[in-house]
């Protein structure tokens, strides 16, 4: 498989807080890749690092192509401009490819119609953004990623307001990208979710504890470990793993958050 | 594999039936917000035209459109010198000063609209976040280092004929550093994008340049009057020389402004997005200080201090002309200059013969705005 981007070593401090520590990672065509880990392991960092909205302390990141319309983000809980209406949203997605001067072309125009039909958010685009629900707001900002036709899709937390449906949904859409040849890298909360993806990358404290597939990195003993709390594995009956916090038991020291 | 969620109204395998209808759709609806956009923009056009014109008209004395018409056709035919009282009243002193208020208008409703994009906050405006006080202060600056300033504020009147050029550069250089200085204070100190932080920095800023530039005036002048009427905006000394002057800077820094656009629609995404799409924030932000320093330098060097324009023009339009830089912006600058041309109109008529400052009635006219957008805000 050849790769998009990868990261060797890669190092990000904030002042003297290490958020990543020599991380390696390889990201492939056409792969849906989860990154989970309790919270201040260092995800978003990582996504950041492989935006390039930051740089590497030590070690690199690379990626195949540098141009910038290569690549989509989506920050965590991006904030929207409530009047803007969805279709100029996603619009500006393509600001990446026709640059701030040109007006939008018909592939442009082209492009923003199928992300908006690839998120079902077309029957929105007339709406204005501050009058969408949550899950609505989502699946827009995810169209206007999508718009930009990138071989890189980052996304923070895509999932965080979103309901079980709505989770699941977005799943699918990024799958989908996946399957047409995006990469796609995702940071998720639920670990039942990141079960579904083709690759799990585990971080804790900045560190990368695991990575692979998610039925062998998604393992009860470890996960309760690095998340410290107990947690349990069981597979559906339609095969699928779920991934389950068991009843807490506060250890000696109680530090959990 | 079977059991993966679809989306509503997309079938499985990717084939969407229902597509190929709601495309065109959409597009159309697309073209209904573009032409939204355009009939604002003609709107304001239209306004501002209708606002000349009655301004020229109107005055201590009313004068008629015919004479009125006249008169500008024999001025722009050169033939001003043939003019009769009436004539040259609409020519040599009205249509000056109206097409003052119409570029200082528009300078500072464009300001207003860029830097409530780049502050993403819609209670940015030159006067509110101290800039049209930092370009006081510069002008007062060079006045005073040229010794110009006494001459300057000779006659009761601000009369810049007397300064050398340089003025509106120093007004630029002052305006500058005060919304870097807004900029570095409201980023400091608190939550990005925090409304309390940006006006209290605003506040900060202004207060202390305008404070600095009245100390320069009052040094060694006893013209308070002229002095105060520049404090709060006059349109007086307008005269087509001064128009003259005040082109350059003005136009070079809405032309910059408008350049900004689109980088400031990605803007509204945050700065991390907007680098991702190819944007890069800081030269937008130099764009942004550079375009509305200049504009807002031409505004404070030939009409003093004016507040609320770049408030209320960009409010309004945002809500006509929708939010998009690329409409807004020449939208704002359209309706900030017909609303400074009518409250010049206002100014002169509430209480003719004599004048109100133009500053009084803008802030008379804006404050209630602020407070509104405010409340709407929290």
């Amino acid at each position: 498989m050849s790769i998009v981007a990868c990261a060797q070593a890669l190092t990000v401090r904030y002042g003297s807080r290490t958020a990543l520590y020599e991380v390696n990672l390889e990201l492939h065509v056409g792969e849906l890749v989860s990154v989970v880990g309790p919270n201040g392991a260092g995800k978003s960092t990582l996504l950041k690092a492989l935006a390039g909205l930051i740089s590497a302390s030590s070690g690199r990141v690379s990626r195949v192509s540098a141009e910038a319309h290569k690549l989509a983000y989506l920050a965590q809980s991006e904030r929207l401009p409530g009047d803007f209406s969805a279709r100029e949203l996603v619009e500006l997605g393509r600001i990446a490819h026709s640059g701030l001067w040109r007006r939008l072309s018909a592939k442009d125009e082209l492009a923003v119609e199928g992300a908006m039909r690839r998120t079902s958010t077309l029957e929105l685009a007339d709406r204005e953004l501050g009058s969408l629900s949550g899950g609505e707001q989502q699946r827009v900002a995810l169209a206007r990623a999508l718009a930009q036709e990138p071989r890189l899709l980052l996304l923070d937390e895509p999932t965080s307001h979103l309901d079980l449906r709505h989770q699941a949904e977005l799943l699918a859409v990024v799958r989908r990208e996946a399957e047409g040849g995006t990469c796609v890298v995702v940071v998720l909360h639920d670990l039942s979710l990141a079960a579904q993806t083709d690759r799990c990358v585990v971080l804790a404290g900045g560190v990368l504890r695991a990575q692979g597939r998610p039925d062998a990195v998604l393992n009860a003993e470890s996960l309760s470990q690095i998340y410290e709390t107990p947690i349990e594995v069981v597979r559906t009956h339609a095969g699928e793993l779920a991934v389950i916090p068991t009843r807490f038991a506060p250890t000696n020291s109680g530090a959990t958050t | 594999m079977n059991a993966e969620p679809t989306l509503p109204g997309v079938a499985a395998g990717g084939d969407v039936p229902f597509a190929r209808d709601s495309a065109p759709f959409a597009r159309a609806r697309s073209q209904r917000m573009r032409r939204r956009a355009g009939l604002s923009l003609a709107a304001a056009a239209l306004l501002l035209a209708a606002g000349l014109l009655v301004s020229a008209m109107n005055g201590t004395l009313t004068i008629s459109l015919s004479t009125t018409l006249h008169a500008i056709g024999s001025g722009l035919s050169g033939r001003a010198s043939e003019l009769d009282t009436m004539g040259s009243i609409v020519w040599d002193l009205r249509l000056p000063r109206v097409l003052m208020a119409a570029l200082v208008g528009a300078s500072l409703g464009g300001s207003g609209a860029a830097m409530q994009g780049l502050f993403r906050n819609p209670l940015a405006d030159p006067y509110l976040l101290g800039i049209a006080s930092g370009a006081s202060f510069g002008a007062t600056l060079a006045l005073t280092l040229s010794g110009h300033l006494p001459a300057a504020f000779a006659d009761g009147a601000l009369d810049l004929s007397v300064a050398s050029r340089f003025v509106p550069i120093a007004a630029a250089l002052g305006a500058a550093l005060a919304l870097l200085a807004t900029l570095a204070l409201s980023r400091a100190n608190a939550t990005r994008g925090g409304t309390t932080a940006l006006l209290l920095a605003g506040t900060v800023v202004g207060s202390v340049l305008t404070s600095l530039a009245t100390f320069l005036m009052l040094r060694d002048a006893d013209r308070l009057r002229a002095v105060f009427a520049w404090t709060l905006g006059n349109l007086s000394s307008a005269s087509w020389a001064n128009l003259g002057r005040a082109l350059p800077y003005a136009g070079s820094g809405i032309v910059v402004l408008f350049a900004m656009a689109r980088g400031l629609d990605a803007l509204q995404l945050g700065e991390d997005t907007a680098r991702t799409l190819g944007v890069s924030p800081r030269r937008l932000r130099l764009g942004v200080i550079f375009g509305a320093s200049l504009a807002t330098a031409a505004c404070v060097s030939f009409a003093g201090i004016i507040g609320f324009v770049g408030l209320v023009a960009p409010h309004v339009m945002r809500r006509l002309a929708g939010p998009g830089h690329r409409a807004l912006l020449p939208a704002s600058c359209l309706a900030g200059a017909a609303l400074l041309v009518l409250a010049d109109l206002g100014g002169r008529m509430l209480v003719r013969p004599a004048e109100l400052p133009v500053g009084i009635v803008t802030t008379l006219l804006g404050g209630p705005v602020f407070l509104w957008i405010l409340r709407q805000r929290t």
